[in-house]
């Protein structure tokens, strides 16, 4: 009797969307090989694989997993002539994971391949999916048929036994799902594929020691020796080690699929790495094309020019007030949750509005669920930590939490008699989470609270700044979310989503005992959507998105002053107090339609209706945005919008006491063009253009002239809806793929932003105005698990208001300056290098990983304001930081 | 309260403490004399009433030019609406002096030529708060006069014509000559409270000398000293503040601002109710080319918490 080996691999995933491309459009052919090319991905999927011509298609979310297999049966004639072959397939499986079609791609001749079809169609595979939802995809198989003639097997005396293991990841303790198991040589090997839990068992075995090896596409090779006991069944648990790691992948998209103006995918693997980022992939947000670099470096999302607040950003769908701790620290959410994160510069779709800036959406990843994991991260400011594991049937949680020191380390560092910190600056922030996948995949259930706490206090014994006696200072912003998130696939055509929340902000500031400012809100939100697939090239999404909040707020502060007014130091006499509670009505309903025409082509529509009843407004939006795909590896895109939001409460502009309630909505239309192309397999570039007009901004008034009539109360507000923008500008993005060993991108923005010049007429360049951004990022991998990266940053300076001249203010005991033309010089440019260096250490259960990140290593001295003496007659800069190597250590499992 | 994000300003100050260090070395200092400066100024009555006046004046010093000046005063009226939109504080103006008088010295509306010299005298409408009604709070929260001295490091002759005062101020403008200028707010309210008194300075004392050592204190060079200021207890007045929002019962804080023509002064301005007190050094031997004279002075600004102000003036003499 002749015993046959079969071996079939698994190779070359390529995923499609719905409706499936050409053939010619397929990725490359597997290797010969039994592992993996590098540059093909074959474990969790990047969201843009190393497939050019996908880059700019919908994006492979999950790869199938093979779930019940069926040995080919090896062709007698085949036997009879001593031949073995191996057999390509291509095989289509539907988006329930079955098999609709098989091709053979390379043939072996009739035998094999029909031998290999027919075992190939009675293979199930867990459903690929697609951003996201469940999708049919393509795939291409290896079918390997091997002859080996029998030698004669002697009978063995006594019983046999049997030998069953388990194939773990290590230091991420993941199970190795597909990997193929061969114990034994030569004739006697036999050969198993581990499940989904990573286990594979052999029965009947021949008591003694046998060889085994394991070999997967992610994972070294692997070796080991096991003995076999008569009756007995060996049990093993193997620590593999990962070519790549990377443990959880959170996608960076530069604008949502479909409609993508700029788009920027990065794995968590390559977040982590970036130098002077600290692993925070919403700073990563700071270093894309669009987005300007603020003074220290502080975490100010000036997006196009916009003002920050323009910017909104997302968590889950739900709005939070602050990205990051005391300006730019770390992110309020600890990003190592994120699956995706996308970033839109501009011309976003009708689903968001109350923007006329850019918008940053993270969506949470579902808590692990294959078993107890988590890590601690301590470096020189902060501690966090994050626990996760599954919880009963389907449900998995996580907790998480960060907290920093700064306020233990802080007065040992600045031991100064002016200065004394009642409290001192201290930040942490939380998240709990409890998640449910339903057992067909098709529901998804969560419960996220999460919150954030800043807060900073100081005395200064000796302050005589303020004549009134005012020595202390007080800030705090806090927030808190309770969301719930519900989505369900009804079918291929209809699925829907929502998600509401609770939620707290406070954010209070205090000068002295009686001028303070708190504010209070509690938002409560909700958006629910449906989407509609209409026919093949048609789909539709139709939703609203509800907003309530009750306002508290409990101000004692001078009024703005007007633009050109010099203030009176004397506070206490124009001291206004307000107690205003507001319930803020923010209703908003938007339908968005994708066709595609014909091949290549797409067409996204969208209209977008928002009421506001505090300044009683409402306005209608509209969104427009084109692509065409040509050549397989161009895309031409373009887009067009109308963008409104309120005005700034927050900063008082609509309250009743210190601003107009009158206010207008701020409006921006905004325009761009794009071509992406894809040059290779890894590298990519995408370029484009942009125009943005805004009209109805508030601006701060100006004060009476010399013929003021004095007699009259001049109601004139601080603000008025008169200001009005222009930004254009070109961003460039040349990105190199993370493949075994490098990644890396080029990006690089030129831009021009004006805003109404108050005091002069016409335009005059915006603060925000940074005319040349580049950013130059690469990582490298080097053997024994050693990583190093650089960062590079130019931007043109800072603009800055000169001084032409001073008065002395003789109550106030200081010089007053007297400025020139807003914003009419510029600083020097700014330019740092940042390294970061890696070194991790795998052990079985757990890795442990050092790092050391040096922030400017030049050591250049880069002006981020002008800074001036007692009478503003000499000027010189405050620098940002100087060198700075932070240490880093953490452990995770 | 300029407009700022909350997250920005507190990062803002953290950056601001952290990176001291990361600021080019700053050589000038506010305690030192060494140009043509304004010290104080001061309104006697410190506060007015509707009808009353006041005598305002200046310390200047010039050191060590002591060239002749000129002292311009001009005054604005008060706003009984108290809304800070007087010419007398509106920047553009003030870049722009001759905005304030044109070539011919014509002053613009709501300004009035006060007079030259060393002290000049603002006078309040008496019906300044006559469009509020008779119990209305602005009466009681008051307003501000406004006071701008333009002082001028050239003399200009005894009797000038407008036209010549106009090209005075044209030349300050144009940077020809030094100049500074300075603004003064006197506080205008109805009351039936005690008015605001100037602070007292009784004396100047300095650590390790008797306080009846005559003028000039003899200083020896190399050596630091500790000064301080004698305030009389009634210089430290009660009063009841009235806002918008109410009354509150105080009690005045006062700050002392310390100038010198010579030496180092550490921690020259402070609250007099803490324990801060500036310390002088004088310059040894070496040094003392940065002051040629051992004849040297010192001056003393106190401010209250209500807009009075006083100062006094030490000379010292350096002794090896």
């Amino acid at each position: 009797m002749k015993a046959l080996s079969v071996w079939v691999g698994l190779f070359g995933l390529s995923a499609f969307a719905n409706p499936l491309p050409p053939a010619e459009a397929m990725a490359e052919p597997p290797l010969p090989s039994q592992s993996t090319p590098p540059e093909e991905a074959s474990g969790p999927p990047q969201a843009t694989s190393e497939q050019p011509q996908e880059a700019s298609l919908p994006q492979l979310s999950k790869s199938p997993v093979l779930l019940e297999s069926a040995p080919a049966t090896f062709p007698l004639e085949m036997e009879a002539e001593q031949k073995s072959g191996t057999v390509i397939l291509e095989l289509e499986i539907d988006a329930e994971g079955g098999v609709r079609k098989v091709v053979v791609l390379e043939s072996a001749g009739p035998a094999f391949d029909k031998a290999a079809v027919d075992a190939a169609w009675k293979y199930r595979f867990s459903p690929a999916e697609v951003d996201g939802k469940p999708a049919p995809v393509r795939i291409h198989y290896r079918s390997e048929f091997f002859f080996r003639p029998q030698a004669e097997t002697r009978p063995i005396a006594g019983p046999m036994g049997a030998f069953s293991g388990e194939l773990v990841e290590r230091g991420t303790r993941a199970p190795i799902a597909q990997a193929l198991v061969v114990l034994g040589e030569g004739e006697n090997a036999q050969e198993a594929f581990s499940d989904e839990e990573g286990r594979f068992s052999f029965a009947q075995l021949s008591p003694g020691t046998w060889k085994l090896s394991v070999s997967s596409a992610e994972h070294e090779l692997f070796s080991a020796e096991e003995t076999i006991l008569p009756g007995e069944r060996t049990q093993a648990r193997y620590f593999i080690l990962k070519k790549t790691y990377g443990a959880f992948q959170t996608t960076v998209r530069g604008t949502r699929d479909k409609r993508e103006v700029s788009q920027v995918s990065l794995q968590q693997e390559e977040i982590r790495l970036i130098p002077g980022t600290q692993g925070d992939a919403f700073k990563v947000v700071l270093n894309l094309p669009g987005v300007a670099r603020s003074a220290f470096s502080m975490g100010m999302l000036v997006v196009r020019g916009s003002r920050p607040n323009d910017t909104r950003v997302y968590i889950d769908d739900v709005h939070i007030p602050l990205l990051f701790h005391f300006g730019g620290l770390y992110s309020t959410v600890n990003s190592s949750l994120l699956e995706r994160l996308d970033f839109e510069p501009g011309n976003f779709g009708a689903a968001y509005g109350r923007s006329t800036g850019g918008l940053v959406k993270g969506n949470i990843r579902p808590p692990a669920s294959d078993g107890l994991h988590g890590y601690v991260d301590i470096n020189l400011i902060d501690t966090s930590v994050l626990l996760e594991g599954p919880v009963g049937k389907g449900w998995s949680v996580l907790a998480s939490g960060r907290r920093s020191y700064i306020d233990a380390l802080l007065p040992l560092v600045m031991k100064s008699d002016a200065l004394k910190f009642t409290v001192a600056p201290r930040y942490y922030d939380y998240q709990l989470r409890a998640e449910h996948l339903s057992e067909d995949k098709k529901s998804r259930f969560f419960v996220f609270f999460f919150g954030s706490d800043d807060k900073i206090e100081l005395l200064m014994p000796n302050a005589t700044a303020d004549l009134e006696g005012r020595n202390s200072f007080g800030n705090a912003i806090r927030f808190g979310r309770l969301a719930v998130g519900w989505e369900r696939r009804f079918s291929n055509q209809l699925s829907f989503k929502t998600r509401s929340s609770l939620g707290y902000d406070v954010m209070q500031i205090a000068l002295g005992d009686d001028m303070f400012m708190k504010g209070t809100q509690y938002p409560i939100t909700t958006r629910n959507e449906f989407g509609f697939t209409l026919s093949e090239r048609t789909t539709l999404r139709v939703g609203a998105d509800f907003s309530l909040k009750p306002i508290s707020a409990n101000v004692q502060f001078i009024s703005f002053p007007k633009f050109n007014q010099i203030p009176d130091p004397m506070f206490s006499r124009q001291l206004i107090s307000a107690k205003e509670n507001y319930f803020f009505f923010e209703p908003a309903a938007y339908a968005e339609v994708q066709h595609t025409p014909f091949k290549g082509f797409q067409v996204v529509g969208g209209l977008r209706a928002d009421y506001n009843s505090h300044i009683n407004k409402a306005w209608v939006d509209f969104r427009l945005a084109l692509s065409h795909t040509f050549a397989d590896r161009f895309k031409l895109k373009g887009a067009v919008g109308l963008f409104h939001q309120p005005p700034d409460y927050i900063n008082g502009q609509t309250s009743i006491a210190f601003g107009d309630v009158n206010l207008k909505p701020e409006g921006s239309v905004q325009t761009s063009l794009g071509l992406e192309v894809s040059l290779t397999k890894a590298l990519s570039l995408d370029i484009q253009v942009y125009a943005k007009n805004g009209f109805n901004i508030a601006r701060q008034t100006l004060g009476g002239n010399s013929q003021a009539d004095l007699s009259v109360d001049d109601s004139t507000k601080p603000w008025a809806s008169f200001g009005s923008s222009r930004a254009q500008g070109m961003e460039l993005l040349l990105r190199h793929q993370l493949t075994d060993r490098f990644f890396g991108w080029i990006a690089y923005s030129l831009s021009r932003t004006e805003v109404t010049d108050v005091l002069y007429g016409g335009y005059r360049r915006s603060s925000f105005d940074q005319p040349h951004n580049l950013i130059v990022v690469a990582s490298y991998k080097l053997p024994w698990n050693f990583i190093v990266g650089g960062k590079l940053r130019y931007t043109s300076g800072a603009l800055t208001t000169p001084v032409v001249d001073t008065i002395f203010d003789a109550n106030g005991n200081y010089y007053y300056p007297l400025n020139g033309r807003p914003n009419s010089v510029r600083l020097p440019d700014f330019f740092q290098l940042d390294i970061r260096i890696d070194k991790r250490f795998v052990f079985k259960q757990w890795m442990l990983s050092l790092y050391v990140d040096i922030q400017n290593v030049t050591n250049r001295k880069n002006p981020e304001v002008a800074n001036y003496n007692y009478d503003y007659s000499k000027r010189t800069y405050i620098s940002g930081l100087p060198i700075l190597p932070t240490l880093g250590i953490r452990g995770e499992f | 309260m300029p407009n700022f994000s909350l997250p920005r300003l507190l990062h803002a100050l953290l950056a601001a403490l952290l990176l001291t260090a990361c600021m080019e070395e700053d050589t000038s200092h506010a305690w030192k004399l060494d140009r043509l400066r304004v010290l104080g100024m001061s309104a006697k009555p410190a506060a007015l009433q509707p009808g009353e006046t006041a005598e305002v004046s200046v310390l200047v010093t010039d050191e060590p030019l002591n060239r002749p000046t000129t002292l311009l005063w001009l005054g604005c009226l008060p706003d009984p609406h108290n809304l800070n939109r007087s010419p007398c504080a509106d920047s553009e103006i003030l870049k722009n002096p001759a905005l304030l008088m044109d070539a011919q010295g014509n002053m613009a509306e709501n300004i009035h030529f006060l007079g030259m010299g060393s002290t000049a005298f603002y006078s309040v409408a008496e019906n300044l708060f006559s469009i509020f009604p008779a119990e209305h709070p602005q009466r009681k929260i008051g307003t501000v006069g406004m006071v701008l001295l333009l002082v001028v490091a050239e003399a200009l002759p005894e009797e000038p014509a407008l036209r010549d005062i106009a090209l005075l101020v044209q030349r300050a403008q144009n940077k020809q000559v030094d100049s500074q200028i300075t603004l003064f707010r006197i506080p205008v309210r109805e009351s039936d409270e005690p008015a605001n008194n100037n602070p007292l300075i009784s004396t100047m004392t300095v650590e390790g000398l008797a306080e009846d050592t005559p003028s000039p204190l003899p200083l020896k060079q190399g050596q630091q000293y500790v000064l301080n200021l004698v305030v009389p207890e009634e210089s430290f007045e009660d009063y009841i503040e009235i806002t918008s929002i109410g009354s509150t019962p105080k009690t005045e804080l006062l700050f002392a601002s310390f100038f010198s023509t010579c030496g180092e002064l550490e921690d020259s301005e402070f609250n007099l109710a803490t324990s801060v007190r500036p310390k002088l050094r004088v310059p040894q031997e070496k040094e003392m080319e940065a002051c040629p004279s051992p004849l040297q002075k010192l001056f003393a600004v106190v401010r209250d918490t209500r807009g009075g102000q006083t100062w006094y003036e030490q000379p010292f003499v350096i002794i090896p």
